[in-house]
C-alpha cells in the first residue's frame, strides 16, 4: 500500500563524503510514528543514543508530516530533530512560515544530515534532488544577510531559505535555525548542531503545483472543510475576531500575570507590575503594523511591529508572548520597543529568545547578589542588547552565556539561579502559579518546555475545560493527554494552535483521508502515546531517569507572589500521579510497555 | 480591648471594586480598567449586569467571557468585597 500525502522520499546526506542517498520511508514507521517529530525521533533512536551532539555521528533531521504543504488548515510546519547540545536529550524544534510546505513541494518527507562537511556548505533542494554547494561566501553572515544573498542568487519565486546565523557557526548551545519569514526552530540548540556540521543553510525551491495527493480525495476535501470551519468559527482562532488572531500570543501576558504565574526577575516574583506595557493589547494600540501568517493559515497570529524612531528603531517579524516575557518581565524590562529590537537581533543571530532571556536574567541576579563584579541592572535594555551581541558572537561574557543559563549559573557560583530542567530554561509560566506547568516542565522529554504538554490551555484558557491552576490533583493525568495530543500534531506538523478549535476528531478525519491509514481516535491517541514514549526511551538509554524529572528548588520551596502567594509547586504528588498514568517506573519506560506500544519487539 | 478583626462595618452599603479588561473585552469596554462602585452585598453577577449596562458592546462576548477575582477563577454567584480586583477574560490562546 502506498500511503497518500507522503512524497515517499527521505534524503540521507553524508556531509563528510559529500554523498546523497534517497530512500523511501518505511511504511511501518510511517504508520507508527506518522512523520515530523515522531519519525525524526525514530531516526534519532535508530542512530543510537551513544553519540555526542557535536559529532559526525549525530544526525540532524528536517522532517515533515503527511499533511504539510496540503490544503489542511495550518499545515506549514517543519520539525528539526537531533540530539541536543544543550540538554543531551533528543530534541525537536519546529518552525512555521512556508519552508515546510516548500520542502514537501520540492519532493521530500525529510532530509537527514550526518557527518561534517570539510568546509562551509549549503544544501540546494529542488525537484527531488539535494546538491551540496560552497557556502564560504555566506559563512560569517547573520540570518538576514544570508537570506538576502541567497535570494539574490536564486530569485524569490518559490524560494525558502532555512539557515543559521553567527550563533550557530559559533556553537552557541541554544542556537536556532531561522527561515526567510523569521520563523525559528528555537529550542534545544539545533542551530549549533547545524553549525558544527559546517552546514550553513538549506535553499529550497518548491512549487505549490506539487502539493500532496490524498488517498481519498472527496473524504479529504470534506474533512478539511470541517476542520477549517472549526478554525474560522472558533472563539480563539476566528480570523480578525478571535483573541489569538487579533492580539497574537502576547494576549497571554496580562492574563498569566493576573493569576500570578508570570515568572518575574528570574523567578524572584510571579507577577510583574509593568505587564500591561508589554501586553498584546498595548502592542496593538501602539506599534503593531501588520498580521503576517503562514502556509494555509487564516488565523494570522503573527504581530509585525515597527518602532519608527529612536535607538530601538526596528521593523520586525513579531512580538510573541514568550519573547516579550523572557526579555521583558523575566529581566524586569518594561520597554516593548527595546524588546522588539532585541527579538529582531536574536532572530538575526539565530538564537532561542527564551534561553537568551534566561541567560540574561541569571546574569542580572548574579550581579544583584555580587556573585559577579559587573553591574548588570534589572531591566536595563542597553545592557541587555550588549549581552545579546556578545552571546551571538561568543565574545567576553557572551562566551559563558552561550553555554546556556544553567551552565552560566554554575560558572557564577549558584546553579540554583537557573530556572531549568535537564539544562533547558523554563518558559513564560511559573509552576507556583500553575501546577500543571510544573509537572509539564519536569517531565518534558526535551528539557523545560511549555509546548510538550500545554496545560495552560486548561488552567488559563479553559480549553477543553477549566481547571484550577493552583490545584495539583488530576494534573498528572491531564498532562499525559496534552502530551500525547501534541505529539500527534507535531508529527503531522500542523500548527499546535489548531488545537484551540480542533480536536482529535478533526485531526483523525484529515489524517485518515490524506494517508488512507485505517485507525480511530483511540488508535491515533495511542500513536501519540507511542511517540512520547519513544522519546522517553531514547532519553532513558542516554541515562535520564526520574531524578532528572525535577524542578529548581525555588519552585518547590519559595512561595510565589500575588495570587500565588503561599503556593509552591506540588511536584512530587503530581509526579506519582503522572508516572502511574504513564505506566513508568521512576521515569523509566518498562520493557513490557515498550513492547505493548510496538517500540521494541 | 477590641480586636480589630471583630469590628463590623455593617454601615458600609457601598463597595468599590477594580475592574480590568483583557483582550476584546478591553475594546468592547473602551477601557483597560476602571473602578466601579456597587451596593453591598454584591455578587459577580451583579457586577456583570452593571458593567453590561455601562458598556453594551460587552454583550457580544458576554457568554464567552470568564471572570477572575483577585487572580482566581470565580463563579457568578461569588460575593465581592471592597477592594476586590475583577478581570474579564475573553477567549484567547497562545503558547
Amino acid at each position: 500500500m502506498t500511503l497518500g500525502g507522503y512524497a515517499n522520499c527521505i534524503a540521507r546526506v553524508d556531509l563528510t563524503r559529500e554523498k546523497v542517498d534517497y530512500e523511501k520511508p518505511n511504511e511501518d514507521d510511517l504508520k507508527k510514528y506518522i512523520g515530523g517529530r515522531g519519525l525524526g525521533v525514530k531516526y534519532v533512536l535508530d542512530n543510537g543514543p551513544n553519540v555526542e551532539p557535536f559529532s559526525e555521528e549525530n544526525i540532524l533531521c528536517f522532517m515533515l508530516g503527511p499533511l504539510v504543504g496540503s490544503e489542511v488548515t495550518m499545515s506549514g510546519r517543519m520539525a528539526v530533530v537531533t540530539k541536543s547540545p544543550l540538554t543531551g536529550t533528543v530534541t525537536d524544534s519546529h518552525h512555521g512560515g512556508w519552508s515546510g510546505a516548500r520542502l514537501r513541494w520540492a519532493g521530500f518527507d525529510g532530509l537527514v544530515f550526518k557527518g561534517k562537511a570539510k568546509k562551509p556548505t549549503y544544501a540546494y533542494i529542488e525537484n527531488g534532488n539535494v546538491s551540496l554547494k560552497d557556502a564560504s561566501h555566506i559563512w560569517g553572515k547573520n540570518v538576514h544577510d544570508t537570506i538576502k544573498t541567497l535570494t539574490q542568487e536564486y530569485g524569490k519565486q518559490d524560494l525558502s531559505v532555512v539557515t543559521i546565523g553567527q550563533a550557530g557557526e559559533k556553537l552557541v548551545r541554544f542556537a536556532a535555525i531561522v527561515n526567510e519569514n523569521d520563523r525559528a526552530s528555537g529550542r534545544g540548540g539545533t542551530g549549533a548542531v547545524m553549525g558544527w556540521k559546517n552546514l550553513k543553510s538549506l535553499v529550497i525551491k518548491g512549487n505549490i503545483k506539487n502539493k500532496p495527493t490524498p488517498a481519498r480525495a472527496e473524504e479529504f476535501r470534506k474533512a478539511v472543510a470541517t476542520a477549517n470551519t472549526a478554525i474560522v468559527k472558533g472563539a480563539v482562532t476566528a480570523p480578525r475576531n478571535g483573541g489569538l488572531s487579533v492580539y497574537g500570543t502576547n494576549v497571554l501576558m496580562n492574563i498569566v500575570n493576573e493569576i500570578g504565574a508570570l515568572p518575574t526577575k528570574n523567578g524572584q516574583l510571579t507577577q510583574f507590575e509593568h505587564a500591561d506595557q508589554l501586553s498584546g493589547e498595548t502592542v496593538k494600540e501602539t506599534i503593531l503594523v501588520n498580521d503576517p501568517t503562514c502556509h494555509a493559515c487564516p488565523v494570522a497570529c503573527k504581530k509585525e511591529v515597527e518602532v519608527k524612531e529612536g535607538k530601538y528603531k526596528v521593523h520586525m517579524e513579531s512580538t510573541e508572548y514568550e519573547s516579550m516575557w523572557s526579555l521583558g518581565a523575566n529581566c524586569g524590562c518594561s520597554s516593548k520597543e527595546a524588546i522588539a529590537k532585541m527579538v529582531d537581533m536574536t532572530n538575526d543571530y539565530g538564537i532561542d529568545t527564551i534561553e537568551a532571556g534566561n541567560c540574561i536574567s541569571v546574569t542580572m541576579e548574579a550581579s544583584e547578589r555580587s556573585l559577579i563584579r559587573e553591574k548588570i541592572q534589572w531591566g536595563n535594555p542597553d545592557q541587555m542588547i550588549d549581552l545579546i551581541h556578545k552571546i551571538g558572537r561568543r565574545e567576553g561574557a557572551g562566551n559563558i552565556l552561550a553555554e546556556g543559563a544553567w551552565r552560566a549559573a554554575k560558572t557564577f557560583g549558584d546553579e540554583g539561579m537557573a530556572n531549568q530542567v535537564k539544562g533547558q530554561s523554563i518558559a513564560a509560566y511559573d509552576p507556583r502559579g500553575m501546577q500543571g506547568m510544573g509537572i509539564g516542565y519536569a517531565t518534558s522529554n526535551r528539557g523545560a518546555c511549555h509546548l510538550r504538554g500545554y496545560t495552560p490551555a486548561s488552567e488559563v484558557l479553559a480549553i477543553p475545560q477549566k481547571t484550577d491552576p493552583l490545584g495539583w490533583e488530576g494534573k498528572g493525568k491531564l498532562l499525559t493527554i496534552f502530551q500525547d495530543l501534541h505529539a500527534i500534531s507535531d508529527s503531522f506538523d500542523i500548527c499546535k494552535f489548531s488545537a484551540f478549535s480542533e480536536g482529535i476528531a478533526e485531526y483523525l478525519a484529515q489524517y485518515t483521508a490524506m494517508t488512507g491509514v485505517q485507525t480511530d481516535a483511540d488508535g491515533l491517541m495511542k500513536t501519540g502515546e507511542r511517540i512520547y514514549n519513544i522519546e522517553r526511551y531514547y532519553n532513558n538509554l542516554c541515562g535520564f531517569t526520574g531524578k532528572d524529572d525535577s524542578l529548581p528548588e525555588k519552585f518547590l520551596k519559595r512561595p510565589g507572589s500575588g495570587p500565588a502567594a503561599g503556593h509552591v509547586c506540588d511536584l512530587e504528588k503530581m509526579k506519582k500521579e503522572y508516572y502511574d498514568a504513564r505506566g513508568w517506573i521512576d521515569g523509566v519506560v518498562p520493557q513490557q510497555k515498550l513492547r505493548d506500544l510496538g517500540i521494541i519487539a | 480591648m477590641m480586636d480589630l478583626s471583630e469590628i463590623r462595618m455593617d454601615y458600609l452599603t457601598e463597595i468599590r471594586v477594580q475592574v480590568v479588561y483583557f483582550g476584546k473585552a478591553r475594546e468592547a469596554a473602551n477601557a483597560s480598567a476602571e473602578v466601579r462602585p456597587l451596593s453591598s452585598p454584591a455578587s459577580v453577577e451583579q457586577l456583570l449586569s452593571e458593567v453590561l449596562n455601562a458598556h453594551p458592546a460587552l454583550a457580544r462576548i458576554r457568554q464567552v467571557v470568564q471572570v477572575l477575582v483577585n487572580g482566581r477563577w470565580a463563579s457568578e454567584n461569588m460575593q465581592l468585597k471592597d477592594g476586590d480586583r475583577v478581570a474579564f477574560v475573553p477567549p484567547v490562546g497562545g503558547g
